[in-house]
């Protein structure tokens, strides 16, 4: 069985005359362990197939499960608690609270979770050290390089050992070098055995994955 | 799944501080202005309410002391200087007398004059009846702490058996009436400092009266004569300023020592009459009658009529602070459902962070509450330590300040601060996660 099950997936944003078709009739599935792109051209629908996927958004027709269970219909919690659990989600722009420290940032998907303080600031740090941002811990977001506030969304992503890793254009904002080096990263969290999704335009980030799943319009395109 | 929707609220709960600095944090500015609305909202509401309960409850034991049909005769015998007040002391003893054989009268009393050195006499068959019989025969206590140390100072050694001084704070009843009470605790012959509301004639009335009181009074001191003077011992009688004023008080200490007449000034009196049940509007006629017929002038009021007066004297004040509380407390509303608007717009991207990795809508709904009650409980702090520190002085103008009464403003200014946090609140919940997330 595979993780991730989409059937016929439509998705309509609007109603009537403004009426627009997102995505229509999706269908494809994604295994454990797997390493996806997502490509297509800027509007084509990646980004609404992959709130989708991690339950921020819903679809309009068709089907999605997640490990065998039925996506539609869970109530907002429940889509809530799915995405605490089982998903890790970066995104272009890092979405980190600049407010809180680096450390404060990673821990809070384990606060949500119920995790104890102390032992969730500690998770944090080892997470921090995994992604090689050991040392940067009581700073700001705002006091790190694009590249060094990626490796905190991804740690944050991945500190509550979700089973997928679903990546809205990840290195969007980011240099090639520092591209590159998120792209290792990847490559390392996907050895570890975790299901990578990521959304991209960038061809060469594409290439990386194992799979290439094309949108345009909408619709998947057999590349 | 898991019941702890709202950890990082719940962990920041435990710290007040925590919470009010993670408002400072998320909200800035905003939650200052939040601070200071509430702040003044609630030390109006606060003020408000300690007048209006205060009024009452001094009513309230007004009429606890006093028997509600009990009529005061506010007589006039506008006298100066020693002699003339020994003569119309005279006076108010042959009116006194005349006004107790009257049939319809079961007690009567002189509670200004005459009760300093107090006696308050029933006619002898009446005196099972006579509901103030407690108070009869006795001297009167001191006033205000401070007072203390001033006689003791003016009194130069003079050994002094008990000094009884009076609060407002602790019995929020007239002190002369008190007075009378407490006194009757002492044994005759007691050395006692008397505070009396007004300029007692030394050496006239003070001696006369000594003479029928069981304990010796060493010392008299007013604390407005001209207040008094102006306005009547009776409309005094209501008033707080003559119990705890500490500049006069001293002034006349000072110049009752040095037997200065200018401090021995006396322009009325005030008796107490208690009538038989259903014969107040006959006394009251035979009285004016006794009065018209002596020569004297002066007013008989029912305990109701001056508890009247004094609430119509301070409806304005209670009204005008209930609009400023009011006025206040809607601007504070009004401010807080701005600021918390534009703080959850401003906000919006974290939010969407925070249902990214997984947090409930509710629990952001309770992370702004806990922010919110943060800030309304550092407001809180502030203008109650502030109105905690003023209310020996807002006492004296029977403005209470206790726990009913903080409880209350507490109440009200909560449910408010809460009722303003719906709009703001409703309109966070009603956002898609989607949309939030995009930070739009
Ligand atoms: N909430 C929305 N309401 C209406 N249209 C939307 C909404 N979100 C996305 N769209 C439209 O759906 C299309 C796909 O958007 P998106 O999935 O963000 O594209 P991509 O990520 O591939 O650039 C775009 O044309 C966009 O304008
Ligand atoms: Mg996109």
């Amino acid at each position: 069985m595979a993780l991730i099950e989409l059937s016929h997936v439509s998705k309509t944003y609007g109603k009537g005359e403004t009426a627009f078709r997102a995505l229509r009739d999706v269908t494809l599935s994604i295994d454990q362990a797997e390493k996806v792109a997502i490509i297509g051209r800027s509007g084509s629908g990646k980004s609404t197939l992959l709130h989708i996927l991690a339950g921020i958004d819903t679809v309009t027709d068709g089907s999605y499960c997640f490990m065998g269970q039925a996506m539609r219909g869970i109530s907002q919690n429940q889509a809530a608690d799915l995405r605490n659990t089982h998903f890790g989600i970066v995104v272009q722009q890092f979405a980190l609270i600049k407010e809180y420290t680096v450390v404060e940032n990673v821990e809070l998907p384990l606060l949500y979770r119920g995790v104890p303080k102390r032992q969730a600031r500690k998770k944090a740090l080892a997470m921090l050290e995994r992604v090689g941002l050991h040392r940067f811990e009581k700073r700001r977001p705002y006091e790190l390089s694009g590249g060094q506030q990626q490796r905190v969304g991804i740690a944050r992503a991945l500190v509550n050992e979700p089973e997928v890793l679903l990546a809205d254009e990840p290195t969007g904002a980011l240099d090639q070098t520092t591209a590159a080096e998120i792209l290792a990263l990847f490559d390392e969290i996907h050895r570890s055995g975790l299901c990578l999704i990521i959304v991209t335009h960038d061809l060469e980030v594409a290439h990386s994955c194992q799979r290439i799943i094309q949108i345009a319009d909408g619709q998947v395109v057999t590349p | 799944m898991r019941s702890v929707a709202s950890v990082d609220v719940i962990r920041k709960l435990r710290s007040p501080i925590a919470i009010v600095c993670q408002s400072l944090r998320h909200m800035g500015l905003s939650s200052i202005l939040i601070v200071v609305q509430l702040f003044f909202g609630f030390l109006s509401l606060l003020l408000a309410i300690g007048l209006f309960f205060g009024i009452n409850s001094f009513a309230n034991q007004v009429q606890f002391l006093m028997p509600n049909n009990t009529l005061s005769i506010n007589v006039d015998i506008s006298t100066h200087a020693m002699d003339g007040n020994r003569t119309s002391y005279r006076k108010l003893l042959a009116l006194k007398q005349k006004i107790a054989q009257l049939n319809d009268v079961a007690g009567i009393g002189m509670y200004d004059l005459s009760s300093s050195f107090g006696f308050t006499q029933a006619p002898e068959n009446e005196v099972g009846k006579l509901p103030m019989s407690q108070f009869s025969t006795q001297p009167i206590a001191l006033v205000s702490n401070t007072f203390v140390q001033h006689m003791k100072v003016a009194t130069q050694g003079e050994p002094l058996s008990a000094i009884t001084h009076f609060s407002r704070k602790n019995s929020k009843v007239f002190p002369i009436w008190v007075g009378s009470a407490l006194a009757s605790q002492y044994p005759l012959g007691t050395r006692l400092i008397a505070m009396t509301y007004y300029t007692p004639p030394v050496g006239s009335t003070a001696e006369a009266t000594v003479d029928e009181m069981p304990c010796q009074v060493v010392g008299i001191i007013s604390s407005d004569a001209e207040f008094f003077a102006n306005n009547g011992a009776n409309l005094g009688a209501f008033s707080l300023q003559s119990c705890t004023n500490l500049i006069l008080g001293p002034v006349s200490m000072f110049m009752w020592n040095k037997k200065s007449s200018e401090a021995n000034l006396i322009l009325s009196d005030n008796m107490q009459v208690y009538p038989l049940p259903g014969k107040e509007a006959e006394l009251k006629a035979n009285i004016y009658a006794i009065l018209h017929q002596r020569k004297m002038h002066g007013m008989v009021h029912s305990v109701e009529d001056q508890l009247n007066a004094l609430a119509k004297q301070q409806k304005p004040s209670i009204v005008s602070t209930f609009l400023v509380a009011v006025s206040l407390l809607s601007l504070s509303v009004l401010g807080h459902i701005s600021v918390l608007l534009s703080s959850l717009i401003k906000r919006r991207k974290e939010f969407g962070i925070r249902l990214l990795i997984g947090a409930r809508k509710a629990s952001l709904l309770q992370l702004v509450m806990a922010e919110i009650l943060g800030l309304y409980v550092l407001a809180l702090i502030l203008s109650l330590g502030i109105m905690l520190n003023l209310s020996d002085w807002l006492d004296k103008w029977l403005v209470v300040i206790n726990l009913p009464t903080i409880l209350l403003a507490v109440g009200i200014t909560l449910f408010l601060s809460l009722l303003a946090s719906i709009i703001p609140l409703r309109r966070l919940s009603r956002q898609t996660t989607v949309r939030l997330i995009q930070g739009e």
